[in-house]
């Protein structure tokens, strides 16, 4: 009876080394195929900011960001495109629209707010 | 008795008077105004995007009964370009791919660029461009007109991008002027952008309408008495409404409204508009129309968004609604009354 539990036991330990083993395995080879697509392919980013002061003292101010990676096996194809605006105080976030993941060649991105329209824009061009 | 009845053309001239300054003066039939943006037009209709660099909205009143105002409203928007992006499934991507691809096999191209092969082509409607083929994508570039294509591994995009000359469409609205709703095909949208009635000012939190689920609603309302609003068309002087909405979203944008209203004639002297029921009537999803330079500020402001350039309502605004105008009827009521009570005075005192 005691050799059968030590049995099962083992075996149970066992498959969850194995279990372990091939999960991490698997993350590995997700992180590491990414790097590898990543990695050659460089991070485009424009930014766009507007400070609103009064008597030197800023009483509001607003940002866009948007970045992108060029794709150097796919050209001129933009993928990860990630936009990101905000607003603050006197230069509040009125309206913007939001960016597709991934771009031929050009994506621009805009936001709108109290303190004036802000642009960004990535290109990816050959050559 | 005479009491009476003069205590009762009393209370009768005062249930007319709210009733008949609700109306507001310009209100009548041939009135039209124009707004325009010189700087940025943002269309969203569907999965598409247009900008463009100007933008006008002109509305026009054809007929003014039973409460009820016939509007005719046409937007323009010119020198656009369209971006629309779509998301396959791997499968539909592969197969649009292969179709394109089948397309150049056998042709030889004009240029090798790494993995990729270029090839001239020429289409009847976008003229002379180049078809780029590569292993996990294909792209069809005209000068104004872009198609790609890219297989990623779990999915497909589709990316278009065109010129588009002009937008200019055209509708027809009713606004009920007890509520101020826009009504399209007969179906009740939400509140009127376009004017408020000085004597119901939205109040904050007021729903104005609704937007896939989401309440859009008045989160600031305030009567700005410092600001000045100077426009090409008319300096506008206080006081002046301020509304702002709370911020709403799209699956493809986000957006709030803010907006300036003369109190004294209740029309929107200028502001940023991206939601209204009146978008919604046109097809439209969210529009911007914004003036280059366009700021918000305290004190003096040269409008915000989209400006008031024309109207031929400007005689009225010259004599601006002081919310306290006695109507013809009313006024007649009250001399009657006046002359009853004088009457009735002079009998007791001859008695």
């Amino acid at each position: 009876m005691h050799r059968k539990v030590v049995f099962v036991l083992s075996l149970l330990v066992m498959f969850s080394v194995v279990a372990t083993g091939m999960t991490w395995g698997a993350d590995q080879n997700i992180e590491k195929s990414f790097e590898i697509e990543s990695a050659s392919d460089p991070t485009v980013c424009d930014y766009d900011s507007v400070v609103d002061s009064v008597g030197g003292y800023t009483v509001g101010h607003a940002g866009l960001s948007l970045c992108g990676k060029a794709s150097q096996t796919n050209p001129p194809w933009l993928y990860n495109v990630r936009a990101y605006a905000n607003g603050y105080g006197t230069c509040p976030l009125l309206y913007t629209t939001q960016v597709p993941s991934e771009a031929y060649y050009h994506i621009g991105a805009d936001a709108y707010t109290g303190c004036g329209h802000l642009h960004t824009e990535i290109n990816w061009i050959e050559g | 008795m005479m009491r009476y009845t003069i205590l009762f053309l009393f209370f009768l001239l005062l249930l007319l008077s709210p009733l008949a300054s609700a109306q507001l003066y310009w209100l009548r039939e041939g009135v039209y105004f124009k707004y325009a943006a010189k700087g940025d037009v943002v269309i969203t209709q569907n999965s598409s995007i247009y900008r463009g660099s100007y933008g006008e909205l002109f509305w026009r009143i054809l007929k003014v009964e039973n409460d009820l105002a016939t509007v005719e409203a046409i937007f323009k928007a010119k020198n656009l370009t369209e971006e629309r992006y779509n998301e396959l499934t791997y499968e539909e991507a592969i197969e649009r791919l292969n179709k394109l691809i089948f397309l150049y096999e056998g042709e030889k191209p004009s240029t090798i660029v790494g993995s990729c092969r270029i090839y001239p082509v020429e289409d009847n409607t976008w003229g002379e461009g180049v078809a780029r083929v590569c292993n996990e994508t294909v792209s069809l570039e005209f000068s104004n007109y872009t198609y790609a294509l890219w297989v990623r591994q779990d999915k497909g995009v589709e990316f278009i991008r065109k010129a588009v000359p002009k937008i200019e469409r055209s509708i027809v609205f009713e606004i009920n002027l007890r509520d101020n709703v826009l009504l399209y095909n007969r179906t009740p949208l939400g509140k009127n952008l376009l004017f408020i009635s000085p004597g119901k000012i939205p109040r904050e939190g007021e729903l104005l309408f609704d937007l896939s689920g989401q309440g859009v609603k008045v989160e600031k309302s305030i009567i700005l008495n410092d600001t000045i609003i100077h426009i090409p068309f008319k300096t506008f002087n206080p006081p002046i409404l301020h509304i702002q909405t709370n911020m709403v979203s799209s699956h493809d944008w986000k957006g709030m409204d803010v907006l300036y209203y003369d109190i004294a004639s209740g029309i929107l002297v200028t502001g940023f508009m991206p939601v209204s029921p009146l978008w919604k009537a046109f097809g439209f999803s969210s529009v911007v129309l914004f003036n280059e330079g366009s700021k918000i500020s305290g004190g003096e402001m040269e409008g915000f968004g989209m400006i008031l350039e024309e109207t031929n309502a400007d005689l009225v605004l010259a004599k601006p609604l002081m919310g306290v105008e006695m109507p013809k009827l009313s006024f007649i009521i009250f001399l009657f009354s006046v002359l009853l009570l004088i009457i009735s005075r002079a009998v007791r005192i001859w008695r």
